[in-house]
């Protein structure tokens, strides 16, 4: 698959994908501009490696708001009788147009904390919020709103419509936006190519390989142009080659002004982050640069 | 306007994914949308086609008889006790009401047998004792030969005018004027035929009848008779008029006292179309009940799958409210589709009655036209119905929880 899909991406690295960004080279800015920037903001908090609490104080003395600001977030779940904390006090404050890397292992709470952010569930006690207003006082039909205008969600299970063709599921946040049939067709399009799917525009999800669909998924959560991106593991089913499409992709999203978080289990790929949080237990353990937060895990992940 | 385009285009791609299911859901509909269509198309034909048929009695013209014409829950004991109208209270009319034209004095005897040449008619036929007055009062033509005339009563000839079945019947190859023919073993010569004159509502024709001079009658049938009495007025304007004379005329003779009401029936061609439409309207709204009915259960077929439908697709509502759709969206999405899938139900059950309103006119020779009126009641109703019975599915859907929906298998 991934032969067949090489001439593809040569072609698609020589065509612009947004024309009114002025383009930088992807590779130099990934290490050189937004890097040094997160690298000096942890060099003053101390150790790199830091509390929660303190990283976020530090975005909040920054002269905007944080974009997002969670505060003491509790997610609990009950489960046969049993409590069961997702999320267990967790504070971070992102601000605009930064990358954010989420790790973590599997159950410390990953996919429950985007879906807070990302206003499709709420917290059990906590506040969360989203350029200056708190989401508690939103109500359901603000957050759907929310959810469509300002958040590009890429769900760690993808979740496309089964019975609609990938074109049809990239539409469907530009639907709900009431954007003309003709016109979010064109855009749906156009994100689909910068996927590089546009040859499998009318498959539907089961006659797409998993990483196709994966990247159904991004485009679906790129198609509008959304101010922050949410993404799940949004290469965990991808060639290398594939995956630093995407990677690119943000990368460029991220150099428009985008915010991106984004979960991962790849210790390469959050080291390339400016900064990376880790949850364990519904904690944050760590939250710093990229490379310090991953590094420092490392062993501890290959261990277990 | 794109919402709803959406809305409805994403209710069909919903039903074309299950086809067979949606069918066997919207049979109750079908069923409903069919037999309005099919009743109401019936009913309509009917009463098209009755107002031509009840017009057996001749322009400006009305009936007197003993017994009522048509009519439901008669209490027929109450009328055998009236005393007969006579031959002679005709004739007083004849005299005393300057308004009325004619009066065609008729006895009526039948079904008989009737042959002739070793030919057999079925024993159906009416067998009338009449006078001359009895053609044009009546709206019959003379086809061949003549009609009777007051010579033939007088002398108690015994000739008869047999009606156009009669005479197709007994002389095929025609010719009948001057045979004989045998009622009850009694002999008549025929001296006319009536033109055709078709059939009351396609039920009681009106050409299998004989006609004999009210002498000849009483000779085979007794003298023991009710007549009927069929009045012409002198203009079809004058028809009120005629009527108030003889009800007051038959009240003297027949010594009703005042206050009383008649003892005797009186009705015209307009007053029987009355009272069929009467009839026809009951019939109506008692199949429209039963439409309803079936609606009721094709609706609650409706619902019944819309939930099923609702469970199936959690996941997918789950994903639309993620990716933005407000409840309010969500609802007329599955409001639209119960609509659509009863809409669908609906067409089907007019193509369907409307089938069988023009097998029954092929086969029972009813005039059935499809009314559009009707055509829409059943639409109507069906999307009606689908709104009614969508609505707390589509509540269901659109108070869905993204996050858990989307965690559904
Ligand atoms: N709906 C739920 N009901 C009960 N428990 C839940 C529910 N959702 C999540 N949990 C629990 O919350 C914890 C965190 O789950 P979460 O999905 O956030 O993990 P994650 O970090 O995304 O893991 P992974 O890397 O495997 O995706 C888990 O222990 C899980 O069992
Ligand atoms: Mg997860």
């Amino acid at each position: 698959m991934s032969s067949e899909e090489s001439p593809k991406n040569s072609g698609r690295a020589a065509a612009p994908v947004q024309p009114e960004k002025t383009s930088r080279e992807p590779s130099s800015t990934r290490s050189g501009s937004a890097h040094p920037e997160r690298s000096s903001r942890g060099a003053s908090g101390g150790s790199g490696v830091e509390g929660p609490l303190e990283g976020s104080v530090e975005v909040g003395a920054d002269a905007a708001p944080a974009l997002i600001a969670l505060e003491e977030i509790r997610r609990t779940y009950h489960v046969g009788g049993e409590e069961v904390r997702a999320l267990d006090g967790v504070s971070v404050a992102v601000g605009r147009g930064e990358w954010v890397a989420i790790v973590g292992q599997s159950g410390s709470g990953k996919s429950t904390l985007m879906n807070i952010v990302g206003c499709l569930d709420t917290p059990t006690s906590g506040r969360y919020r989203l350029n200056g207003t708190d989401v508690r006082g939103l109500s359901d039909d603000e957050l759907a709103d929310l959810r469509n205008k300002e958040i590009g969600f890429v769900f760690q299970t993808f979740q496309l419509l089964p019975r609609s063709t990938a074109l049809a599921n990239v539409e469907l946040p530009l639907v709900y936006r009431g954007v003309p049939r003709r016109q979010r067709r064109e855009l749906a399009e156009e994100a689909l190519v910068r996927v590089g799917l546009e040859q499998r525009m009318h498959h539907r999800p089961n006659e797409l390989s998993g990483g196709q669909r994966q990247r159904v998924a991004v485009a679906r959560a790129l198609v509008g142009r959304p101010a922050l991106l949410l993404a799940d593991e949004p290469t965990g089913n991808l060639d290398t080659a594939t995956g630093e499409e995407i990677i690119g992709l943000f990368t460029e999203l991220h150099e428009a002004g985008n915010t991106i978080v984004l979960v991962t289990h790849e210790p390469k790929l959050a080291a390339r982050c400016p900064r990376a949080v880790r949850l364990s237990d519904g904690k944050v353990v760590a939250d710093g640069p990229g490379v310090e937060v991953a590094s420092l895990q490392l062993p501890r992940a290959v261990g277990t | 306007m794109t919402a709803l385009f959406d809305n409805i285009a994403l209710a069909l791609s919903t039903l074309r994914s299950n086809p067979l299911r949606s069918l066997l859901t919207l049979l109750g509909i079908v069923i409903g949308a069919a037999t309005v269509v099919a009743m109401m198309s019936l009913t309509e034909g009917l009463r098209k086609k009755v107002t031509d048929d009840l017009s057996f009695l001749g322009a400006g013209a009305f009936q007197v008889q003993k017994y009522p014409a048509i009519g439901i829950n008669l209490d027929w004991a109450k009328y055998r006790k009236r005393k007969d109208l006579t031959v002679e209270q005709g004739e007083a009319l004849r005299e005393h009401c300057p308004h009325v034209a004619r009066v065609s004095i008729e006895a009526w005897a039948g079904p008989e047998k009737v042959t002739a040449l070793g030919r057999s008619t079925q024993p159906n036929i009416s067998v009338a004792g009449a006078t001359s007055e009895f053609e044009q009062v009546n709206g019959y033509a003379v086809a061949d030969g003549r009609f009777l005339s007051e010579a033939d009563t007088e002398l108690a000839r015994r000739v008869a005018v047999i009606g156009a079945d009669v005479a197709d019947l007994l002389f095929p190859q025609g010719g009948a004027v001057g045979e004989r023919i045998r009622i009850r073993n009694a002999s008549f010569t025929v001296i006319g035929t009536l033109e055709r004159a078709g059939s009351v509502l396609g039920l009681a024709s009106k050409d299998t009848l004989v006609v004999l001079p009210m002498s000849a009658f009483a000779l085979v049938f007794g003298k023991k008779h009710s007549v009927n009495l069929a009045v012409q007025a002198a203009t079809p304007e004058d028809v009120r008029y005629a009527e108030d004379e003889v009800v007051a005329q038959l009240r003297r003779l027949r010594r009703v006292p005042d206050g009383e009401e008649n003892d005797f029936e009186i009705f015209s061609n307009d007053s029987l179309t009355t009272t069929f439409n009467n009839l026809a309207a009951t019939v109506a709204a008692a199949t429209f009940g039963v439409c309803l009915l079936a609606l009721l259960v094709g609706g609650i077929g409706v619902m019944n799958i819309m939930l099923v439908s609702v469970v199936e697709r959690t996941r997918e509502i789950g994903i639309r409210k993620a990716l933005g759709a407000r409840r309010r969206r969500v609802l007329t999405q599955f409001v639209i589709e119960a609509i659509v899938l009863s809409l669908l139900g609906g067409v089907i059950g007019v193509l369907l009655g409307a089938l069988v309103a023009v097998g029954a006119r092929e086969v029972y020779q009813v005039p059935a036209s499809v009314p559009l009126w009707a055509v829409l009641l059943a639409l109507f109703s069906a999307s009606g119905c689908g709104l009614v019975f969508g609505i707390y599915p589509a509540v269901r859907a659109s108070r869905l929880d993204p996050v858990e929906a989307m965690r559904a298998e």
